[in-house]
Formats: structure tokens, C-alpha cells, sequence
């Protein structure tokens, strides 16, 4: 699996260097100097873009490089380096650590992984109930939806949770500090 | 997530529509009825907006005994709070505390509204600038400041591109056909630290943000951009810029203003209020803790003067 | 100079004053362990609640709202790696380390410890030479502020050791992050694709709870759940061995925080920031940094508070406002009547002298408060992940939500969570990208005014002795570990040579 996070950093500088240099040609637009030869409004983008194009093309280059020199375990010198090799083996899943990447509750990487995906899919479909349902309505149906469809919390322990979350975060928000939360079509909270 | 703001704003304003009309119709004779009110402020608290916004919300609330609160939704000099308010369309429930940002973002900025989006209710007052130098500095009059600019490289703060004092500084560079070089500051504070550290030969700033320093003696003020001399004891020496030939006057203005669309008692209820308010000690007291002049203007006045300031500054940007 | 002191404590300590100072603090601190809402939003967020108040009593408890929320911000940091403001990003480093070895009650004890001892040092200082320390603030002038930007952001890409590349390339993108919005200086909208909330550029509090706090439970989920973490009492309490240890980084950290905090403008986040990366360098314990070292927390936190502090000295001492929180503070000023400017020290010394004094009132108490409450805080932890990181998102969303009153605060949270969580799989440094994205508009409004000021030219950078100063140490800072290192590979190679000869 280092191969495929080897992969994964290697497009993400290319992706990098790609996005710096549209940065630096937009900033080119905006004009380098104003009328008075002073710093202008495009400087600091096209300085930094070119900047963070090249950095990344450096360090995709010694990715490359790297990759070369010692195509299946080079990743552990930079991971060991970085100090989080552990945590990325374990992340990766397939290399098999200790206890082949299963976790305390027994679960593989693989349902992990399929767990992040879907914490991360109800999450932004919280975020688009709001306009529907109002914030705090939208916020109590995704710890419920992740208590019991990802944590597997028994329902009744899942409502008295979210119950509990949100009565506080009522009182204190918008009771203490009077935060107007959107309410939605709803109108209820 | 673009299309999906969108359609918050669009679902915001129908709900706000429908409880206008709500609230037209439940009271079969027209009469508006003002519930909890929602006065926004489209800058951060703790600032000059947020401090007249909250005194006028309190003010408003003993005229009205109807609950105000203010809220902050600031972003973008004001941007993000006007937006905001745009959708509030026909709700007279919200007001918003306006000041000269009004009329310079729909110039400066690509923004959808302009003053006529928002139906003007209450101008508080002006807010003139002095023109202000350090203690050890050689001028001692605004004249001899461009005289000096006229043959050499004279430097003045502004707190932003489209605020008070590049106003001023631009009024006076067309008045009197000088340029003064620029550097850019972002607020008030930032402008004095500036003067007192050298980096820039003058400022325009309001009495209020440089007059612990004039006190102290550390900056001396040598002329008010304004029509006629301050009343205020402090203030009372500086001559205006008209006294020395200088024919720039120039004010910011502080008020506020409900949304565009409001049925037409709202707009009264409110202007009545605000009758009310300025007769109370709370609004003198604001106006003198601030050095600002009590010109005040309701509805229509108040709209003819937003069109006539936004003229002017059209034709100071323009160049 | 004992004169008033002594008006100071007579202010200060009376009863209505002390307690509105607990309320202060107390209220602080539980602000602070909102996500979002740091000392600046505490402070202008409880600012009415205060206008009834006597001016002094008012300031006082808005004073201790603000220490007390940088306190509960370090919590936050060291329990669930989500700093409350930019200042305490770097904690999060070795604090969070910290935690997850069960040592949260040490980390967060050394916190209070070095903020107290931070506090006392900077007070004396404020306290006897504000007003001559404000005259050298305003020596610093956009030259130099642009100077010692540079310095701040040469020494967190450094703080990677041996990734200077990849720490460069995130503080050049945190830069480039925040050219969104209205340009300094010509007030031009850049990158805003006509989206008005864009205007205002992206919001560095949102970013920072997402990258931190969300993008930390994306990451978890996936890592997968531990046994919660089961420190033993003895763990739990900070060693006074390890208090005397970490003696040289919190005085270290209090000079830089002080004399960073006097300058307005970005003095707390550089501070802290600064504080670590030399740590980093000169401590005894430099190797362990980023494993949990104890200085790794001492250091910022210490250099933090110091910079709080120090905040004051143009604040009172000048009227200007030394940081955005104190710049609420001065807003406050007018609202109560007070005219903030020089003379300030002498038309109201009982004001200015019961506020210091009420600095000194608020540590301590805050210590006496949190040494016994750090461990009780680091119980936190043994709440398993699976029912705290709903609660993260929950609160996340929320306190993003009340920074604003805008949904556009919780996009983006949401977004920035996401790329929190790959940068962490990518094992690219975030901290530089969060400076960078704190100091870019601030660095550019230095470049601009910098400018400006030479007339189009930055020579000034140059011609400016202390602007001079800090770019050669910036520089050095680069050279020199690249040159011994290369000097000592020479060296092994020399050796290994004779010996094969």
C-alpha cells in the first residue's frame, strides 16, 4: 500500500503545482505594480503561486527520485523521518501491522475506510438540510444518523446523547450567547 | 454550495415575504406591528458601526418598548452584512446601522445592492475629519500642507481605498490640483500608530480616534474638513479648511435603515421611533462621546441626502 | 512608582472587582473551549453585558475573559488537537502528543504554570516601562514588521527538520490562501469569483476548526478506535523535576512573547509560533520535540500569555491597539467614557494601575483554579472516540456557525476539514500552512505600505538597521544548519577515509 500513498503524494504536488501556477497567472492579471510603481494587488498571489509551483515540482521531483532509488520501502525512512510511520501504516491498512490493522472494536481498515466515507457523506447532507430543516434540527439528525448508523450506539442511548448535545448547545448558544441560528422552512429551532 | 446559498437566500426571502404578508393581513386595517426586531450591524463588534448600532437599538427599544438586538455579521467593509440584508426584503422586523460604506461599496465593489435597495429611516449625525500632523512637524496649517505638495513628496495615511480620509485627500488633491503619495492602513489605530512612528507626514482622521493624542500634545490637528468650526470646547481652535483656502467638506454619515419593500406604516412606525430617540439624553450623550455633529435627516430627507453624497463620491472615484 | 501600585491593589481588590474578576476568568476559560470562539469573540460577544458596569470593574472582568479564554483555548489544543485561536496552533504539536500518552494533566498543568509565570514577568515589565517600551514599538514600522514576518515564517518552515521543502510549499499555499478576498491596499477584489462572503477573505478561525478538529476526526475514524486512554494518577500530575526542566523555555518564551506582543499587529500568533521553532534549536530536550516534550508546550503557551500582556503596552500606554483583541478593549473604552491616548497613565491611574493589578488577581487565580482542574479536564479522554468526535462535529459546526452568523462559516469548516484530513494522510505540515494563512494579509499590508513608504522601492528593508537585523538572522537561519551539516558529512567522510586508509 506505500506504493499507492507514494502515488497519492506524487499527484497531490502535481495537483499543488498545477493550482500555483494558475494562482500566479491570475495574479499576473491583477497587475504587479499599481500606478504609483508601489506593490500591486496581483504581488503577493503570482509571487506565492510561482513560488508554491516550483516547491511542489522540488518535491515532486525528489518523490520521483526517491521512488527510484528504493521502489518498495523507501517511504518507511520518510515516514519514520516525519514521525507518524506507524499511524500511516496503520491508516494504509493492507501492510498488515501487528495485529493486521484491526482495530480494538474489531473492525478492518476496509469498513473504516467505508465508515469515513460515509461520516463524511452525512455530514455535508447535514449541511444541505439547513436551508430545510434549520441548523440545530439539521445538527440532531447527523450525530443521530452517526451514533447509530456508524458507532452502532444502541437507539435509545443515541437519542438521550443527541438530546443531551443539543439541549446544551441551545442553552449556551443561542439562550447565552444569542446566536440567530437559521431555522429553515421549518421554523422550529 | 454556491447554488445552495442561493437557495438559502431565495427560501429566506420568501420566508420573510410570507411573513410580511402574514403580518399585513392579520391586521386587517394595514396597521404594521412591530415584533422583535433584529438590528444588524455589518461590522465587527466593538467597533465605531457597532457602537452606534447598539446605542440606537437600545434607544429605539425605550421608544418603542419593542425587544431590539443587535447582531454582527460583518465581512468584506460591510459586504457580507448589506448582502445579508438585501434578502430581508419587505421584513420591517430588521434594521441595519448604516454609515458611509452604503454608499462606497456599490462604487468600489461588485456588489447587488445600492441605497435605493433599503428604505432610509434615521441619520444620526456627521462625522467630519481633521487633518492632523505630528507635534514636531513644520506645518502648522493645511495650506502650507499643500504648498509643500506642490514641490515635494508629501505623505499621507488612509485607513482603506474607498474610506473617509481617501475621500478627503482626494476632494482636496482635485481642489487645489496637488498629489500627496499614499500608504495604506486599515483602520484608525493603525493610521496613528503610523503618524507617531514616522512612516507618514499627515492624516485625516475623526476627532474621536486622535484626540487623546491632540490632548496630549503629541499631534497637533491644522484644520477641520468641515463646514463650520467645531462647536466642542476641544475642537474649538481648529480652523476649518474653507478658512484656509481649502474647499473641502466632507462627512461621513452614521444612521440606520430597514429593508426595501417594508409596508408604508412600518417606515412611520420607525421614523416615529426615531423622533422619539433623538430627543432622548442616551443619543446626545453618543453624539458628544464621539464629537459628531447632530445633523440629523428621517425618510425622504434622509434619502435625498444619500443621493446627494453618493453623486459626490462617484465624482471623487471616478478620476 | 509604590504609590501606584498600592492605588492599583486597592482598586483591584475590592470585592466587587475580585469577584467579577473570577466571573471573567471562569467565563474565559469555558469560552475558550468553544470551537471558534477564542479571546476576541468572547470579549466583543460579552461586551454588553458589561456597559452597566463602573469602567474599571467592567475592563477588569473583560481582561479576564481574555486570558481565561486564551487558558481554555490550550485545553482544547492539548485534549482534542483544536486550537482556540492562531496562537495556540503550535501547542497542539507537543501538547496533543502529550495527551495521547496519557499525560494531558502534565501538559496542561506546565500550560498554566508557564502562563502564570509569563504573566508576573511581562506585568513587571509593563508595569514599570510601558510607556518607554511603547516609543521603541513605534520604531517598528512596516519595514521591520515585514522583517520579522519573514523571520516567522522561515523559522515554522524549519520546524520540519528535514521537510523544509514540504513546509515551505504549506506556508507558500496558507500565503496564497489569503490573497482571497479585498486586496490591501487597492481594495480590489481578488479570487472572489463573485461570491460576496469571499470578500472578506477566508476566514482563518474556520480554517483552523476544520483543518484541526475536523480534519483530526476524519483521520481517527480512519486510523480506527484505541482502548481509551487509561493514565494513572501519577501521570496525570506534572513532576516537579519536569517544572525546573522546563524553567529555561518558559523565561525563554516570556522575553520573546513580550517584546513580539508590544508590536500591533500579528505580536501573539509570531510569538508563540517564534518561541517553539527556537526552542526547537537551543533546548536540552530538542530531540524530542513534536514526540511530546514538555517544553514543546511550556514555550508557546508561555510566550503566548507574555504576548497578551504585552499587548497592553501601546494599548494603554499609547491608544493603540496592540492586537484585535485588545482593539475590542479600546472600542470598549469609549463606550464607557474613557479617552484611551498618553494620557491615560495620568488622567486615570486608578484605572490603569487596578487593571494591572487585576492581570496579577486573574493568573493566579487562574492557576489556583487549574493546576487542580487539569487533571479532572484529561478525564475528557477516557470518553471513548466514538462518542466524542460526534460531539467535535457538533460543536465544530456550531461555534463556526456563531462566528459569523453565516452558514458560509460552516462550508467552510466542512471543506477545510476535508483537506485537513488529506494533508495529514499526506503528511504535509499544517502548521505553516495556518501561519501562513494568519500572516499573509498582514505581510502584505506591510509589503504594500513598505512600498509605499520607499516611494515603489523595498529598499527600505535594507537601509533600516533593525529591519536589517532580523533579515540576516532569517537568512542565517536557512545557511546556517545546511552549512555545519555539510561541514560535518565533510568531516565522517574525512574520518571514514583515514580509516579505510
Amino acid at each position: 500500500m506505500t506504493r499507492t500513498l507514494r502515488n497519492a503524494r506524487i499527484a497531490a504536488s502535481a495537483v499543488l503545482a498545477a493550482l500555483g501556477a494558475a494562482a500566479c497567472v491570475g495574479g499576473l492579471g491583477y497587475g504587479l505594480e499599481n500606478e504609483d510603481g508601489a506593490v500591486g494587488t496581483g504581488l503577493l498571489p503570482a509571487a506565492s503561486g510561482a513560488l508554491i509551483a516550483v516547491l511542489a515540482l522540488v518535491d515532486l521531483a525528489q518523490q520521483l527520485l526517491a521512488a527510484r532509488r528504493a521502489p518498495a520501502s523507501a517511504d518507511a525512512d520518510i515516514n519514520a523521518a516525519n514521525g507518524s510511520g506507524v499511524a500511516l501504516l496503520i491508516a494504509d491498512g493492507e501492510t498488515g501491522g501487528p495485529t493486521d490493522g484491526i482495530d480494538v472494536l474489531g473492525r478492518t481498515p476496509r469498513q473504516r475506510n467505508r465508515n469515513l466515507v460515509v461520516v463524511l457523506a452525512l455530514v455535508f447532507a447535514a449541511a444541505l438540510l439547513v436551508p430545510f430543516s434549520g441548523l440545530l434540527i439539521a445538527m440532531g439528525l447527523l450525530i443521530l444518523a452517526i451514533t447509530i448508523g456508524v458507532e452502532r450506539m444502541r437507539p435509545l442511548s443515541a437519542v438521550a446523547v443527541t438530546a443531551v448535545a443539543l439541549a446544551c448547545v441551545w442553552l449556551v448558544f443561542a439562550q447565552g450567547l444569542r446566536v440567530p441560528f437559521p431555522t429553515g422552512m421549518l421554523g422550529l429551532i | 454550495m454556491k447554488s445552495s446559498k442561493i437557495l438559502a437566500a431565495s427560501l429566506a426571502g420568501v420566508a420573510a415575504l410570507s411573513l410580511a404578508a402574514c403580518s399585513e393581513t392579520s391586521a386587517s386595517g394595514g396597521s404594521f406591528r412591530a415584533a422583535n426586531t433584529t438590528m444588524v450591524v455589518p461590522f465587527a463588534a466593538g467597533g465605531g458601526s457597532d457602537v452606534s448600532g447598539r446605542t440606537v437599538a437600545q434607544g429605539l427599544e425605550a421608544a418603542t418598548g419593542v425587544n431590539i438586538t443587535a447582531e454582527n455579521r460583518e465581512g468584506g467593509n460591510g459586504a457580507v452584512g448589506y448582502s445579508y440584508f438585501l434578502g430581508q426584503q419587505g421584513n420591517g422586523n430588521t434594521l441595519l446601522a448604516a454609515e458611509t460604506s452604503l454608499l462606497t461599496l456599490p462604487i468600489a465593489q461588485d456588489v447587488e445592492f445600492d441605497y435605493t435597495s433599503f428604505t432610509p429611516i434615521m441619520k444620526l449625525g456627521d462625522d467630519y475629519t481633521l487633518m492632523v500632523v505630528r507635534a514636531d512637524s513644520p506645518y502648522t496649517t493645511c495650506d502650507q500642507v499643500v504648498e509643500a505638495a506642490r514641490t515635494e513628496r508629501v505623505v499621507a495615511a488612509v485607513s482603506g481605498a474607498v474610506s473617509l480620509d481617501e475621500v478627503v485627500f482626494s476632494l482636496v488633491e482635485q481642489d487645489q490640483g496637488v498629489e500627496f503619495d499614499r500608504v495604506p492602513y486599515e483602520s484608525g489605530g493603525e493610521v496613528v500608530a503610523g503618524l507617531l512612528g514616522e512612516q507618514v507626514d499627515i492624516a485625516s482622521l475623526n476627532p474621536s480616534e486622535v484626540v487623546g493624542q491632540l490632548e496630549s500634545g503629541d499631534m497637533r490637528a491644522l484644520c477641520a474638513f468641515s463646514e463650520e468650526r467645531y462647536a466642542y470646547e476641544e475642537l474649538a481652535d481648529i480652523p476649518t479648511a474653507g478658512e484656509q483656502g481649502i474647499n473641502v467638506a466632507f462627512a461621513q454619515f452614521r444612521g440606520f435603515i430597514a429593508p426595501g419593500g417594508i409596508p408604508e406604516d412600518a417606515t412611520t412606525f420607525w421614523i416615529d421611533a426615531a423622533e422619539d430617540f433623538a430627543e432622548s439624553e442616551e443619543y446626545k450623550a453618543y453624539i458628544e462621546d464621539n464629537y459628531m455633529q447632530p445633523n440629523v435627516a428621517y425618510g425622504d430627507e434622509f434619502a435625498d441626502y444619500l443621493g446627494t453624497a453618493s453623486t459626490e463620491l462617484e465624482a471623487v472615484f471616478a478620476k | 512608582m509604590l504609590d501606584n501600585l498600592l492605588l492599583g491593589f486597592q482598586t483591584a481588590m475590592t470585592w466587587e472587582n475580585l469577584v467579577w474578576c473570577l466571573v471573567g476568568v471562569l467565563l474565559g476559560t469555558v469560552i475558550g473551549l468553544l470551537p471558534g470562539l477564542g479571546s476576541t469573540t468572547g470579549v466583543a460577544v460579552l461586551l454588553p453585558l458589561t456597559f452597566t458596569f463602573e469602567p474599571v470593574t467592567a475592563l477588569i472582568m473583560l481582561a479576564g475573559i481574555y486570558y481565561g479564554a486564551q487558558y481554555g483555548g490550550t485545553i482544547t489544543s492539548v485534549l482534542i488537537a483544536t486550537p482556540g485561536e492562531a496562537a495556540s496552533v503550535v501547542t497542539t504539536l507537543d501538547g496533543y502528543q502529550m495527551a495521547k500518552q496519557g499525560r494531558a494533566g502534565a501538559a496542561l498543568a506546565i500550560a498554566a504554570i508557564g502562563s502564570f509565570i509569563a504573566a508576573i514577568i511581562s506585568l513587571a515589565l509593563l508595569m514599570g516601562l510601558a510607556p518607554p517600551l511603547a516609543g521603541l514599538a513605534l520604531e517598528f514600522g512596516p519595514a521591520e514588521n515585514l522583517a520579522i514576518m519573514i523571520l516567522g515564517l522561515v523559522i515554522v518552515v524549519s520546524f520540519q527538520g528535514g521537510a523544509f521543502v514540504r513546509g515551505a510549499l504549506m506556508a507558500a499555499a496558507g500565503l496564497l490562501l489569503a490573497t482571497v478576498g479585498i486586496a490591501a491596499g487597492s481594495g480590489e477584489a481578488r479570487f472572489t469569483f463573485g461570491n460576496v462572503d469571499l470578500l472578506s477573505g477566508i476566514p482563518f478561525v474556520e480554517v483552523m476548526i476544520g483543518l484541526f478538529a475536523l480534519g483530526e476526526v476524519f483521520h481517527q475514524i480512519r486510523m480506527g478506535a484505541e482502548k481509551p486512554i487509561r493514565a494513572r494518577f501519577k501521570d496525570m500530575v506534572i513532576r516537579p523535576r519536569e517544572v525546573a526542566k522546563s524553567m529555561p523555555s518558559i523565561l525563554r518564551g516570556s522575553g520573546i512573547g513580550f517584546f513580539l506582543g508590544m508590536l500591533p499587529g500579528a505580536g501573539s500568533t509570531l510569538a508563540s509560533f517564534i518561541s517553539y521553532g527556537i526552542e526547537r534549536r537551543v533546548s536540552r530536550n530538542r530531540d524530542n520535540f513534536g514526540k511530546g516534550a514538555i517544553e514543546g508546550v511550556a514555550s508557546p503557551e508561555s510566550a503566548n500569555n507574555a504576548a497578551a500582556n504585552a499587548n497592553f503596552v501601546p494599548t494603554l500606554a499609547l491608544g493603540i491597539p496592540g492586537g484585535a483583541t485588545t482593539a475590542v478593549l479600546l472600542g470598549a473604552f469609549t463606550i464607557y467614557g474613557l479617552q484611551p491616548g498618553p494620557l491615560l497613565f495620568e488622567q486615570q491611574p486608578d484605572l490603569v494601575w487596578g487593571l494591572l493589578v487585576s492581570f496579577f488577581v486573574g493568573n493566579v487565580l487562574l492557576l489556583v483554579l487549574n493546576l487542580p482542574l487539569a487533571p479532572v479536564f484529561a478525564q475528557m479522554l477516557r470518553i471513548p472516540y466514538g462518542y466524542l468526535y460526534p460531539l467535535i462535529i457538533l460543536t465544530s459546526c456550531i461555534g463556526a456557525y456563531s462566528v459569523s452568523n453565516n452558514m458560509f462559516s460552516v462550508w467552510v469548516v466542512l471543506i477545510f476539514g476535508v483537506i485537513g484530513f488529506v494533508l495529514k494522510e499526506l503528511d504535509l505540515p499544517i502548521a505553516p500552512l495556518v501561519l501562513g494563512l494568519v500572516l499573509g494579509p498582514l505581510f502584505e499590508k506591510a509589503l504594500v505600505q513598505t512600498s509605499a513608504v520607499g516611494d515603489g522601492s523595498l529598499a527600505v528593508l535594507f537601509t533600516r538597521p533593525i529591519a536589517l537585523g532580523i533579515l540576516v538572522c532569517a537568512a542565517a537561519l536557512i545557511a546556517v544548519p545546511r552549512i555545519t551539516g555539510a561541514l560535518l558529512k565533510g568531516r565522517k567522510e574525512n574520518q571514514k577515509e583515514s580509516v579505510t586508509q
